[in-house]
Order: structure tokens, then sequence, then C-alpha cells
């Protein structure tokens, strides 16, 4: 699609004020994570909790570490209903622990219009091209709320492609559902925000030292959702003036897999999580950031189209679709 | 074939890029590459560069550690390789050359023979050209004869570390290349007629220069491939003639011999006779640049005494040596000089005398009609290149002997008022001769060739350790500079400002045979290679065995089998 086409797609949203915002990276009522549910602790070990060792093991293992990275290009004022659109772009890309590269990177441009507002063409700006798509809600949080899904159903992709070539995923984040579409994946949970366990357990996991987990435990978040394994590990042990959260994470599997099978990527993952960490000079996040996920989002970034530039193409081709005849 | 492009994130001039090599392909310094852009003004434009730095580093990635996690395989980064190139020349099809940048993304590629020509402008020197090396990608490189000759420009300067830089060695394959290619020279230079261009060098370190007509049995085949690629024969100088100063004489009727110590035959002695020495105004040379500028008013006494000496030659006042004319001086001293102060004349004498023990030998008395030479001048007019070893002389002996031939040679161009036949001039310690402080007669005759030499057909071919010790004159004047390997410290020197930043900390990495060379019509000084002399450079190479000592075998053997011959004849 040329230029003028793209102007005469402006013009027929009625897109006029452009704004953006870089400080406002998403609102802060949209979380990643879905509210405790049930939580089931006797699933690896009945009764009372002891913290699990796991033995170091070579990290340079068929794994790839599966993460996505976004950004809000710009948001569009339609008409005078006080509606907007969302531009926005996302990478998402895989990590190779075996390669010790990334192995692969895709980026996707979209505009996030509210339900109601259908576009058939994308929106080319330089040489973004902007796919559109409806979001489930008008409003800016549902706007943002689509945006992530998108990205997130990508990530989903890539995770599966991946597990069906044989490779064991960590993705970053709690697992997506539905787990038939993520093979062997792992969800790996950096930001403990709440307690799944109760003060019993937690107190266990609190105490872990650096490459030990707490036992598996499976958590039901809601009816409609299945149920996940999940357990804790510790990365890094906290120094005295460290909260106790610091280097601990969380991981997830899917349900679909066998108990055993889990026990294994568990104590897997506290085989060589802890030997991979970022250090507090390389990521605001670290430790609970690990080194190659850091990378991988580094150059997923790099990615990205130019942002000044989209901005400014964008600013004169709504000029253009409003310049007096 | 392909091997990068013109790099986007950095910026692109007319006169300078840089290039993203692939990552299935390498460049490297020196490399002379080419691109072409489209330009609406001005259509395909092509670009001509020579690569001077290359870098190869992690990109994306800020921090050391990052690095350390990269080499542990826990961290990505673009490992980038990609180099910076100076334009030489940038050509559009109509043959102008559009100051225009090459655009970024743009497909790079090695330049092959015929694109060499056109990056470093040899099209343009079309027939006037030698070769004077090798470039890195094996093509010949050439000198602009225009620039060498006297036409537009004149004289080389060449400079390097002792015994690591070959400047010596370099002189005399410029000299070899000259020579080699004089056929085409003349086709180019109609001017030059028949009259031969000639070679004075002055052989200063060793006896190396004393076998340049005998071949290096030791060349190797890598070294004859290298006289191949530039089109030259590998063979030594076809006609030299050696002269080295007198072996000093036991007694007076002796006869005078060359003082050579690995070759005798075909060594011609040279020396000046006192009539020679007296009517040529030589007397100056054998005062050191130190001494006369110390006492400005020798210069006065040296003018007397002259004066006083051809008065008395004329008048038939014959001397036998050196010494009787000094004591001649000494004698009428006060009649000679009564305008010149006691300390002065004191000061005169008592240089004269220490002169006279060094430069004694080199001052025959008239050549007698039993001597087996006519004269014991050099003519350099007799052979195309002339060897004239001072080696072994003192330093106050070598002011004389360079000093003497230099002023012969002015002075006789001077006469005949023609630039023909060319007389090159290769002159090793320049710094000794011309150095940048005080002046002194055998300055200002260097001084005089350098800035007159061109329009009287003498090219200096000079050479020295350190430029910046130099008179500045001597080495502006030419136009054709050349580096070997030297410190670094030294290549700071403003002199040294033709190399460019770069190349002035590659100069101490330099090895024997390499050279930077550097001439007007090329915006680049370009790397050259060039072969082991093609002559022997010391009597071992000019032998096919490798010892004296087996030579000495083979004679042995064969005065046996002489000695057989004779009594099988006695038999019969």
């Amino acid at each position: 699609m040329s230029e003028i086409l793209a102007v005469d797609l402006l013009k027929n949203l009625q897109a006029h004020q452009i704004w953006w915002d870089d400080s406002l990276e998403e609102p802060v009522n949209i979380r990643d994570e879905t509210p405790p549910g049930e939580v089931e602790t006797d699933v690896e070990i009945k009764g009372e909790w002891i913290p699990i060792k796991t033995d170091r093991v070579d990290y340079r293992k068929k794994v790839v570490i599966v993460d996505g990275v976004r950004r809000i290009d710009a948001h569009l004022i339609l008409g005078g209903t006080g509606r907007s659109a969302l531009l926005g772009e996302f990478v998402v890309g895989a990590f190779s622990l075996e390669e010790g590269k990334v192995i692969k990177r895709i980026n996707e441009c979209v505009i996030v219009l509210p339900p109601g507002t259908h576009i058939k063409e994308t929106l080319i700006i330089g040489k973004a091209e902007y796919i559109p798509f409806s979001a489930g809600k008008a409003t800016e949080e549902g706007l943002y709320s689509s945006f992530i899904q998108r990205m997130r159903e990508k990530e989903r992709e890539l995770a599966y492609e991946f597990s069906q070539k044989g490779y064991i995923v960590i993705a970053d984040g709690p697992l997506q559902v539905p787990f038939s579409e993520v093979g062997v994946t792992l969800g790996f949970v950096k930001s403990i925000r709440r307690s799944y366990l109760g003060e019993r357990h937690w107190s266990i996991v609190l105490n872990l030292k650096k490459g030990e987990r707490t036992p598996i435990f499976l958590i039901r978040t809601s009816e409609n959702l299945p149920p996940k394994y999940s357990w804790y590990l510790r990365l890094k042990e906290p120094k005295y003036f460290e909260s106790p959260f610091f280097g601990l994470v969380r991981l997830e599997a899917p349900y679909t897999l066998e108990l055993k099978e889990v026990q294994e990527l568990a104590q897997f993952s506290g085989g060589f999580l802890p030997y991979i960490i970022s250090s507090s000079t390389l990521s605001s996040r670290a430790p609970e950031n690990l080194a190659p996920l850091e990378s991988l989002e580094k150059r997923l970034r790099a990615m990205f189209h130019p942002i000044d530039h989209i901005r400014a193409t964008l600013r004169r081709m709504i000029a253009q679709a409003y310049e007096e005849v | 074939m392909k091997i990068g492009i013109v790099l986007g994130t950095k910026d692109a001039t007319p006169f300078e890029f840089y290039i993203e090599v692939d990552s299935n392909q390498s460049l490297q310094v020196d490399d002379i590459i080419v691109t072409t852009s489209e330009y609406p003004r001005f259509g395909r434009v092509t670009f001509y560069g020579i690569v001077d730095q290359v870098i190869s580093r992690l990109e994306g990635l800020e921090t050391n550690e990052q690095a350390r996690f990269h080499s542990q395989g826990l961290f990505d980064a673009n490992l980038t390789y990609y180099c910076h190139v100076v334009v030489t020349r940038t050509l559009a099809e109509d043959g102008t050359s559009p100051k225009v940048p090459p655009r970024p993304g743009s497909d790079v590629r090695l330049a092959d023979i015929e694109e060499t020509k056109l990056a470093l402008y040899f099209d343009k020197m079309e027939k006037k050209k030698i070769p004077c090396g090798l470039l890195s990608n094996n093509t010949p490189a050439y000198l602009d004869l225009d620039f060498l000759l006297g036409i537009k420009g004149g004289h080389v300067n060449i400079s390097g570390k002792s015994g690591v830089a070959t400047k010596t060695s370099y002189a005399t394959f410029l000299l070899y290349s000259y020579f080699s290619s004089l056929k085409e020279v003349m086709e180019a230079y109609p001017e030059l007629g028949s009259v031969n261009t000639h070679a004075i060098i002055f052989n200063v370190k060793g006896e190396d220069l004393l076998f340049l007509d005998k071949p290096n049995t030791k060349l190797s085949e890598k070294d004859r491939k290298m006289y191949e690629a530039m089109g030259l024969p590998a063979k030594p100088f076809g006609n030299v003639r050696f002269y080295a100063p007198p072996r000093p004489k036991r007694g007076q009727f002796e006869t005078i011999l060359p003082n050579t110590e690995s070759r005798i035959e075909g060594v011609n002695t040279f020396a000046w006779t006192i009539r020679e020495m007296v009517e040529n105004d030589l007397l100056w040379y054998l005062f050191s640049p130190k001494e006369l500028s110390d006492t400005s008013q020798l210069y006065l006494a040296i003018r007397m005494a002259t004066k006083w000496l051809n008065e008395e030659m004329r008048e038939g006042l014959v001397f036998h040596s050196l010494r009787g004319v000094i004591q001649a001086l000494e004698e009428q001293i006060d009649k000679i000089m009564d305008r010149v102060a006691v300390g002065t004349r004191d000061a005169f004498m008592r240089r004269l005398y220490r002169a006279e023990q060094e430069i004694g030998s080199l001052i025959v008395p008239e050549v007698l009609p039993f001597e087996e030479v006519e004269s014991y001048s050099i003519d350099w007019r007799k052979a195309q290149v002339n060897v004239v070893d001072i080696h072994r002389l003192s330093d106050r002996a070598k002011y004389f002997t360079v000093g003497a031939i230099l002023k012969s040679i002015v002075a006789e161009k001077e006469n005949t008022g023609m630039p023909w036949p060319l007389v090159f001039i290769v002159l090793d310690e320049l710094n000794k001769y011309a150095p940048i402080s005080g002046d002194s007669p055998i300055a200002d005759i260097i001084l005089d060739i350098a800035e007159r030499g061109r329009s009287l057909g003498i090219i200096l071919i000079g050479a020295q350790q350190t430029a910046s010790e130099v008179t500045h004159r001597v080495v502006s004047n030419a136009s054709i500079r050349v580096c070997g390997n030297m410190d670094a410290s030294e290549a700071e020197h403003s002199v040294y400002g033709y190399l460019g930043s770069l190349n002035k900390k590659r100069v101490q990495y330099l090895t024997p045979g390499q050279m930077f060379v550097y001439q007007p019509d090329v915006p680049q000084t370009v790397l050259v290679q060039f072969p082991m002399p093609a002559w022997a450079t010391k009597y071992q190479e000019s032998i096919d065995t490798g010892y004296i000592e087996e030579e000495f075998m083979v004679s042995e053997l064969d005065i046996m089998r002489e000695i057989e011959k004779d009594s099988d004849k006695e038999k019969k």
C-alpha cells in the first residue's frame, strides 16, 4: 500500500491528534498474573515440607528462553468521540543456551482499534506495517490489554514451535493458556508479588538456600482455567540488608505433563538457573533476571523501527490527510 | 565478489567511509576496494579507496561483564567487523570526479588489477611510470616519472631505521626499475634522446654494493615472482663501474690500489690530484662542518689559501703530497694571510694538519706517465651506474669525497647548461651532510641540488635514519617520500605528515622490504613490498656455492687437475 492510501486510511479513521508518553509503559492495573485460587501443597511431598537440593548441571543444553518486548508508538484520537486507537510494536524471540545466541526474532506492528471500528488494510508508516485488529474494550486499558495479549499469543506460538522441536522452553512470565499449545514449557516468574502458600510453607520458601527449591505444588486459578504445577527456587541468597524475596523466583509447568517429568524439570531448573543469573550492573531486576533473558530483550529491542522516524512520518501523514484542497 | 556493504551507522563522506564486512569475508589494512552508487546529477559514480583500519567488536554490549557473559554463551551480541576506508578517487561515467558520498548499504568489493590502477591514478601516469613495488593485492605500484625526473617535481627522500628499513636496497631497486624500463622511458620522454641516464651511488655501509653487476645466486623463487609481477627481469645491473679510495701506500712509487676487501677485480681507485683540489676549489671540504661553524674567520683563511695556491701552481710550483701543500702554506702564512687574525691562522693550520691525517691518502700527486690509469677522478659518464665506496673513510674524508664529487657534477652541469643526461645521486646519511642546524659547504651543495637539481638534471635520492634531523628544505624538495621501519616517536614529526595518523603508528611494525610511498598525484600513501635484490650484495651471493671455504676446495681440485694434466703430457 502506498503512502497516499495510508493517508486516506488515517482520514477515514478521522485520526486526529496523536500523543505518546514514553514514561507510561502500561496501566498499572494490567497484571500478568491471574488471582490466586486453590493451592494443593501435597503434590510432591505429603505432609511437612523440606527444601529440596538440586545438583548443578551444564546449562548448554537444548534449552531456549522465549520472551517478548513491546513499545507503544502512538495513540490516535479518532474523530470527536474521544475514542482512541493504539499503535504499538512488539518483538518476540528465542535465546538458545546451546548456541549461546538469539536464534529467532519476529516483530509485528499493530494498530489496536476500539470495538466496532474496522479497517481492512495495514497502515504503512515508513517501513513499518501496522496490522489492524479490534480490542475487547474501548477503554485505554482495554486497548493495552489486547495489545499485550497479542504479544503473549506470539510468545506462546514461539514456545510451542520450539517445544515441538524438542527444546525445553523457558518463557518469561506465567504460563500462557491453553497448555496444550505450549508443550514442554516452564514459566519463569520473577516478580513475587503475592504468596500462593500459607504461612507454614512460606517460611520454608523464604529460607531457601541458593539452588534449593520447594516441593512442587499445584495452583488452581479458576474453574475455567486448567491448573498448573509450580515451585519456588532460590537463585541467589540475600545479604543481611536485602529483602528475603531477593533472588527468589517461581516456576510454572503445564498440568499436561506427568508429575515425574515435572520433577525432572524442577531439578533441572535448580541445577542451572542460579548459575546464569544477571548481575546488578547489568540489570535493575538482577538477580531474578537471567543474563540470557537480559541479552534477548536487548536484541529484541534492537529490532524496533526507529521511533522518531515513525512519529515524525505519522505526524506529517495526519497533516496531509486534512490538507485543504 | 562482494565483501561487504557501505556502513550506514557511521558517516560516509566523499573522502572516507566505513565498510561492514560480510561474515564469510575478510578485509585487511591496505586492501583496495571499489563501490558504486547512483546519483541524479552524476549517474553511476564509482568510489575507490584504501582500507586503513579494521575493527572488530561485539556490538550491542555495554559492559565488559556482558562480553564475559557472551563468552560463556549467556549473552548474545552482534560480532561486527568493519573497516575504515580512505577514498582515493571518485569517478563518474563521464570521467568527472563528483564529490559525493557512497550510499550506505551499497555493495563493496575488492579492486581488480585494472581498478587498482584507477584507484591509485596509475592510469593518469600513462607510460610515464616505473614499478616501485607490489601492493597488498600483488599488483604493481608505480612511481610517476614526471615527479621523479624533474618535469613536475623531482628527488626522492627515504627515511628509516638503519638495517631494518632497507633504505639503500630500495634506492637501488628504484634505480634498477628505472634502468630496466629505460626503453619505455625513452618512448615517454623523447627529449631524453639517446643520451643515457647515469647514477652515482655512495656506498656507506659494508661492501654491499660492490656486487651490483653479479647475479644473486641465492635469490628465492618468491622474489623472482615479485620481479615478474612487476614486469621486471630479475637480473643484476648491466653497466656498472666501482670506485674505492686508495689503499694506504707503503712507498712513494707503489701502485695505487683500491681499498676494498671482498672485491678488487674491476674496482677503480678514486683520488684527487693536488692540482684538481686547488683548481676545483676543494680546500673547503678538508674542514668538517663543525669546524667551519665554530670559527667564522676560517672562511676567509680558506679563500686566501686557495687564491695563493692557485697563483703559485700557475707559476710552476709542484707539490707531491697534501703534507707538502700544508707545509708550504705554513711557511708563507704571514704573507698569505696578513688580514687574518693570528688565532685564526693557528686554528687553520691545526685543522689542516688534522685533515691531512684523514684525507691525505685521497690526495695524490699528478698522475705519472708509467701509471696504468690516466686519472683517478670519477667520470660518471663512463658507466650507467657508478658505485663510490666511502664506507671505510672517516667522516671528514666522507665530507671531502661527497662534497668534491657533487661539486664537480654541479659545475659540469652548469657548464653544459643542459639537464640531459640525467644523473641520479644516491646518498644515505643526509643528516650528516645536511643537518637541520648549522651550514657548511657540503650542506650548501646538497641544498643547491635539492632546489636547483631538477633544472640541472641532477636527481637526489637521499636517505637518512631520521628526516627530522635533516635540513627541512632538502626533505621538502623531494616530490617522492618513502618511509621504512622507524620509531613511532620519530614518525610523529611534522616532516612525516604525508603518512597520515594511522600509518605513523604502523611504521614501527614494517619489516625489511616494506615501504610507505608517497607521491604528489596519489592522495594516499601506499604500502609497497619490494623484492630482495636480484644482484649480489655480498661475495657469497655472487657465487653458486654457499661458503668461501668450498670455493677454495674447488680451486685446489682445479690445481690438482692441472698438475695431473701436466704430468700426463710429460709422460707422453
